[in-house]
This record gives C-alpha cells, structure tokens and sequence, in this order.
C-alpha cells in the first residue's frame, strides 16, 4: 500500500490499516499517519504515481551520530551559512517525495527550514542553533529515504552557478536585441525611407553593440585560445560571420546604403547562444548521475585508532593518512590500499578483477582499496590513500576520460573545419572570377553576402541540439552515450559479440541444485546458522535458499575460515564443515552453467552435496532472437569453459562457428579486429581490450572502471533490452543529424549560388537565415519525437 | 509622424525594463533550479494537520 508493489501470497503483511507487502512499507505508513502526513498517499493518487521504490530498509538505518562530531561538522556544514548543511537524498522519485521532505521543518525543532532540487536530488537542510545535524538524515530514514551530507566545493559551485546565471543574462540581451531590430528592420523592409529609415538603421545599430558586443563574448574568447592552440573549432566561421556582418552592415549604413544584416546577425547570436545553453544543461544533467564517481568508496566515515586515548574514532574518511592504523567490519570496503595487520582476512576483489570467488589474504600482505572484507573485522595498516590508490588511479583516469568524451566537438569540430576552410576557398576564388567579369567593388560586395549567408547552423546548433536531445533521451531510456561517434558507426554494423559472465547471464551464484530431503532439519538449521556467519556470496546464496524454512537457529562456536576452502563450525558436539571442490560432475542434465560444486561434511562424513552457478538472465533469449532478426551476426566471446559456453550457445541458438571460448582478453580483441564492424558488449576486465579495439564498446551495469574506460557507450541498468534500444535510439539520431547535414549543405549551395550571382540582399538574407535555423531546429526536435518511442520492454 | 519617435523610445525603455527585470531575477537564482518548482507548486493544498503544527507555529514566532 505504501509504495504500491502488487501484493502475492507470499508477501502480505496484514495489519489493522490494510495490507502492506513488508514491514517497511507498514511501518513508513503508520508513521506517516501518526505524524498528519497521511496526504502522502493522495499526493501520489492524484499525480498518478504508480509504483515507487520500496523504502529502504529499516536494519539497514545507519547510526548518523558521528554527524555531530566536532571534525564532520567541519567538513560538511556550509562555510558562510554554519548551521546550513547538504545531503544528497537516495529515492527521491516523485512530487509525493518533494512533499514529504519539505515538510519535515514543520514538526521537527531541530531542522529550521529546508529545500529540495529534484533535478540533482540535493537537500539544503538550514538547521536550529542546537545543531543536530544527525536529525535530518535519521528522520529521512523512518520514511524510507537514505540521506548521505554532501561535500560541496563551495567555489566550484558559485563559479558554475555564476557562470550559468551569466551566459541566461548574455542570451537574455541577445534576445531584447535581436526581437526590437527585427521590429524596426521591418519598417524598412516593408518601405521606411528617408529620415525614418536613416533613424531605424541607426536605432538598429545601437541595439546590435549589446549583442556583438557583450552576448557574444565567449566566442571572441574561445577563439583566441583556439587560435593560441592552432586548433579549429566551430566558433571560427562563428566569429566571422559576426565580426564581418557587423563591420560591413556598419560600415554600408555609414556610406548611405541600406545593406546592413543587423537583424541576421542578432538572431543568429540569440540562436546560437540558445542551443549552447540547451546543450549544456543537458550535459550537466548527464554529468551529475555519472556512475562512475559514486560507489565505489561507500562509507564517508573510518575508524582509527587514536595512539592517545588507545581506543578507535570515527573520522572522516579523507583525514586518513598513511601509517595510520584503521578498523574494518565484516562486509565494509577497504577504503585504501594498505597492509594487513590482522592475522587473516578473507576479501572479494572484484572491482579489479571482475572475480567474485573470494580472495584470502595473510598478514603483512596487501590490500587494494575497493575490496570488501568477508571475514570478520580486520585491522589494517594505511599504506596509499584516495588518489593514489590504485582503484583511486584508475578512476582518476576513468573521470578524465569520461569527461573529455562526453563532448561533441568530435563531430562537430570535423565538419565546421572542412565547412570554413571551403567557404574561404570558395570566396577567395569567386572574389577573383566576379572582380573579372565586373569589378572588384562588386566582387567584394558579392563574397561578403556569400560569407554571411553561408551559415554554419547546421554545425554550430542543429546538431548540438539534436545531439544533447539524444543524449536526453538515452538517458531517460537508460544508457549513456560517451562517444558521438557512435552515431555514425552503428548503421554500419553486422556482428555483434557478446560476453558470456555477466552480459548473457547474471554473473552471481546461485543453488542449482540441492537434495534438501537428505538434510534433517538439524542439519538444515546448523547449515544455516553457520552460512549465516559468513559473508561470502555463496554463503549469501545458501541463506536466501533456506530462509523459507521456519528453522531454530541453534548456537555456533569456533565459527573459523578454512581459508579459500570454506568454512568450519562446532554447533553442539558436532563439528560442520563446508568446502568446495574443484572437480565437476561431467554429465550436466542441468540447464545452467555449473560453476562450484560445496560438499557439506558433519564430523567428517559428507552429509550432502550442493551444485551452484550461473544462469541466463531471464531476458538473453529474447535479445538475441531479435538481433538476430534484424540481421545481426551474433557471437559469443568468452574466456570460460567449453562446456558452459557452448552450452549457453546453444540455449541461445548461437551457431558454433560463432561461439569461442577460453579465449585470454588478447585473443578477444584480435577475434573482433579481425571480424571488423562489430559491436563488443561485456563487463568485465578481461573484455575491456575487446571493447576498445571493437567499433562500438557497450559496458553494462556493473562493469569495473578499466571497461567503462573504454567503452563508447554504458547501459546504467542490468536489462539487456537496453542494447535493443541503444540500436533503435542510434539509428535515430543518426537518421537526424544527416538529415540536417543534408539540408545544411543543400542550402549553403542554393544560398551561396544567390549571393555569388548577385540576387541575395538584406531583406533576403534577414528571411532565409532564420528559416534555415529555424528549419534545422525543427527537425532536430522532430526527429526526438521519432526517439521518444517506447522502449522495447515497454512495447511487449 | 513624428510620434513614431516618441513611441520607438517608449518600446526600447519598456524593453529595457523587462530585461532588468530578468536579470535581476536571474541574479536571485529563480533559473538555477528549473525542475523541483513545478512540482512544488502543486503540493500548496496539502498541509500537515496535526499537534506537530505547534512546532511549526513556535518556529514562525
């Protein structure tokens, strides 16, 4: 009832007010009752929100009492406004949510006053002097929210706020410019003569300087460090046209004529600026969901041991220093590289190796950052911290390169410079041949309509716009498209190769099979109550397993790691073990991907035996017939067994000359080299060299850093439907920007053939650019209606 | 005709205006967050309706 999950039999939870489908929803929704705030759910009803996520669950509530201390207030609260302090808020979905969190200042006294932007999912929270900055992620909390206090560069932020309110204001006098010339242009257009006409070009002229002068700043500045960089950009033929336009109209109105463009240029400024701020925003949007800067370091907070007190301290995580001694629980990540001090340490490494069969580690060796500790708590020596770390290394270069593709100059900065050095060809050349046949006074009147006329919109906003509604629209669907380029490759592709671990299946274990009748319940509940102990994935999956059976856990002694082989307790007088075994059955009835088989052994004797491993995500079958009818050659590349991949390909009806298997992550590049026009879609590091040397590299969810590295584009959820959309969505956006290519080009030829022959004049030129603009606009908006589609999960 | 003189300065001092008006209020942040507003406006019927409002009415004193 509270976040509107369907009820089954299996999950209601039946209470006086209705039926919940767990016990957070229940609890959520009597304090929701308790406190007034019961219009949650009519807010929900009358907007229509289906389905929210459920709440977070209650176990999990952190304890934000160290917010308090002394050293995080510090780090967190507002340098200016102290009492002020900011969280970034987990499950913020809908209006009901906005509601919900702004009305916490009413009946909480220790939260002054607080507000929500719903675009970045930020809360600035203005406190009561007491200062209990705990209070407002605990009662996000009861409602089902996780709050986490932001640390904001306060002068990166006001400098990028200020940059932002600067170019609305730039596009903003653009704009009173443009629309009050297009006014008096008008006039003349439509016959002014005389002192009126004189006086609306000087008036035109007045209002123009604003424009050319202040709105147009930022490209006269780009260009000058272009140029101090050798380098082409499209704001080149930009700033030509603007300088050239405006000196010229001025200086023909100076000489009595009337062949002055300040409406073109104006508009044109206002165009142009519009686009970039369009393009932006939606950059920005992409830019703060990265997936790459957050998760990877989950916890703000570590426990140090203080020399003098000789008792460990929460502190802030970046006041760690090497040499420093720190603590880690049982399932956290290891936030440095260091050295182990405790004796032993069992740790699952697979953000680095995509592994997740659990590494053991003994004292003195090292530990990377990003591992996360199974065994009990271990204490750790600090060796690298933050950036110097080898995952913070990686990242480092991940995020630099993140940032420097999620760009367009690729696409755009290629043609702008083929664009203006043919249009400087051409007007040098038609100067020469005009100056001949007439005079050079002509021939110059003549190349200067051709300049102006010749407009780069196509590059310098169509396909900007048309680009950042793509990247919008992508992102709404569900992935990120780091590399332009893209576009222009995916209709040419043929083969797409598929990773097995991870893209085709699920990459976690799970109980394939397991004869439960052989176990008295006992044992069953023994088993359970020692896998309960332990964090490893398997022991994680053999708890869910027997979690349905109602089993009283009895009491586990000498619970102990038998390291990298299982694990050992004593429950009673009786000794368990639980180790896994390398040799595999050789017949494999079973229709999945066997990866470990787990001898369960009490005092010595195998009691029973349990086979896990990997199976196909419920949506591969589907995905791969639907490639494969639209005529794509599909392959499986993998670096497991024969047996598991071919069985896989088989399942999917993949041909055998098309499946390769044990292939190092060398032979997976050289296999996509030499199929050529391919798309790569994995995940793991052994795919990241396939994804780089394949035309198109898809990482999915959950890819370590070194494949989104080099990856072209990222699916942010684990729905393999997404790659339908990705192609769907490119050869849309592709269809869009040849389309305004093609038009673009085709009204630079007509335009400039007018210019050249003498037929273009003021009045034309002040229609047939905007129409060009507004043309290319229009399409770029059209062709988005074509991407907004549904998505292909959504059509079945 | 020659009130038209008149009227063009009216229209660029009304122009004027306005554009001091967005860039004021521009300065005071009222573009910064295009999103969560629109929602915002929505909820103002919805109001808490219960003994906690005296902690609100405490805060306002």
């Amino acid at each position: 009832m509270h976040c509107g999950e369907e009820l089954n039999s299996s999950n209601t939870v039946e209470s006086e007010a209705g039926l919940f489908c767990c016990n957070g929803c229940l609890s959520v929704y009597e304090l929701l009752n308790n406190l007034g705030l019961d219009d949650y759910y009519k807010i929900k009803d009358a907007q229509n929100i289906g389905k929210t996520a459920p709440p977070v669950s209650m176990e999990e509530a952190e304890n934000y009492d160290y917010l308090n201390q002394e050293s995080f207030v510090e780090l967190y609260a507002d340098q200016e406004n102290p009492l002020t302090m900011n969280f970034y808020v987990e499950g913020i979905e809908c209006a009901a949510c906005l509601w919900l969190i702004e009305k916490i200042p009413d009946y909480s006294r220790e939260i002054e006053s607080l507000t929500l932007n719903m675009s970045d999912n930020t809360a600035t929270v203005r406190f009561t002097p007491e200062k209990k900055f705990s209070s407002f992620p605990e009662i996000a909390a009861k409602f089902g929210y996780r709050a986490h206090p932001l640390r904001i560069d306060e002068e990166a932020r006001k400098l990028k706020q200020k940059e932002n309110r600067k170019s609305l204001i730039r596009l903003s006098v653009a704009g009173v410019s443009a629309g009050n010339i297009m006014l008096l242009s008008a006039a003349v257009y439509a016959g002014a003569a005389g002192v009126f006409a004189e006086n609306f070009m000087l008036l035109s002229l007045l209002l123009a300087l604003p424009a050319v002068t202040y709105s147009a700043y930022p490209f006269y500045r780009s260009v000058i460090s272009s140029l101090r960089m050798k380098r082409a950009t499209v704001d080149i033929p930009i700033v030509f046209v603007i300088l050239i336009g405006f000196l010229m109209s001025a200086y023909n109105f100076m000489r009595g004529s009337n062949q002055v463009y300040f409406d073109s240029i104006t508009a044109f400024i206002f165009l142009l600026l519009a686009s970039r701020i369009v393009l932006r925003s939606v950059q920005a949007k992409i830019a703060g969901r990265e997936p790459v800067t957050n998760g990877l370091v989950s916890s703000n907070r570590i426990l140090i041991w203080d020399d003098e007190a000789r008792q460990y301290f929460y502190q802030p995580i970046d006041k760690l220093a090497s040499g420093q001694k720190i603590k880690i629980a049982k399932g956290g990540r290891i936030p440095v590289d260091g050295e182990l001090l405790s004796p032993e340490a069992e740790i699952n490494l697979s953000v680095l190796t995509g592994e997740n069969i659990p590494q053991s580690v003994s004292r003195n060796e090292s530990l990377f950052a990003g591992s996360i500790l199974l065994s009990d708590e271990a204490v750790l020596k600090v060796v690298q911290t933050g950036k110097s770390t080898r995952i913070g290394k990686i990242l480092d270069e991940v995020e630099t390169n993140f940032r420097s593709k999620i760009s367009f100059s690729a696409y755009s900065d290629k043609y702008a410079t083929i664009f203006t050095v043919m249009v400087g060809i051409i007007a040098v050349a038609s100067f020469f041949v005009v100056s001949s046949i007439y005079n050079p006074s002509e021939g110059f009147k003549r190349v200067i309509a051709f300049i102006l006329i010749s407009c780069p919109c196509a590059f310098v906003f169509a396909l900007p716009l048309a680009y950042a509604l793509s990247l919008n629209s992508a992102f709404k669907k569900g992935f990120l498209v780091k590399d332009a380029r893209i576009y222009e490759k995916l209709p040419e592709i043929r083969n797409i190769f598929l990773d097995k671990t991870g893209t085709l299946t699920n990459g976690v274990f799970r109980i394939l099979k397991w004869d439960l009748d052989e176990l008295s319940d006992d044992d069953s509940a023994a088993v359970l109550a020692i896998e309960k102990e332990s964090s490893h994935p398997v022991a994680r999956a053999l708890v869910s397993h027997l979690s349905g059976k109602k089993l009283l856990l009895p009491k586990v002694s000498e619970f102990r790691h038998l390291y990298s082989r299982g694990i050992e307790a004593r429950i009673g007088g009786d000794i368990y073990t639980l180790t896994t075994e390398n040799d595999m059955p050789a017949d494999n009835e079973l229709n999945e991907i066997i990866l470990t088989r787990i001898l369960i052994c009490k005092n010595g004797e195998k009691i029973s035996e349990i086979l896990m491993g990997d199976s196909l995500k419920e949506d591969a079958k589907f995905v791969v017939n639907e490639l494969r009818q639209r005529g794509y050659n599909l392959f499986i590349l993998s670096g497991d067994k024969e047996n598991n991949v071919k069985h896989v390909a088989e399942n999917l009806r993949i041909r055998e000359e098309n499946v390769f298997w044990e292939r190092t992550p060398e032979e997976k590049s050289a296999i996509i080299k030499s199929t050529g026009q391919s798309i790569m879609i994995g995940d793991g590091l052994n795919d990241a060299g396939a994804l780089s040397s394949s035309d198109i590299g898809v990482a999915i969810q959950g890819s370590v850093e070194e494949s989104l590295k080099v990856s072209d584009a990222y699916i942010l959820n684990n729905d393999l439907f997404t790659v339908l959309d990705l192609i769907g969505h490119g050869a849309g956006t592709h269809r869009t920007l040849r389309r305004n290519t093609v038009f673009s080009i085709a009204y630079n030829i007509a335009a400039g053939a007018f210019a050249l022959t003498g037929f273009i004049n003021p009045l034309a030129a002040a229609v047939l650019m905007p129409l060009s603009s507004v043309l290319l606009i229009a399409s770029s908006v059209y062709g988005q209606s074509d991407l907004n589609m549904k998505t292909v999960r959504e059509n079945i | 005709m020659n009130i038209i003189f008149l009227t063009l300065g009216v229209s660029i001092f009304i122009a004027i205006v306005f554009l001091a008006a967005f860039i004021w209020a521009t300065g005071k942040g009222q573009y910064d967050d295009l999103e969560t507003p629109s929602h915002r406006m929505l909820l103002d019927d919805y109001e808490t309706k219960t003994e906690n409002k005296q902690v609100k009415e405490d805060k306002d004193k």
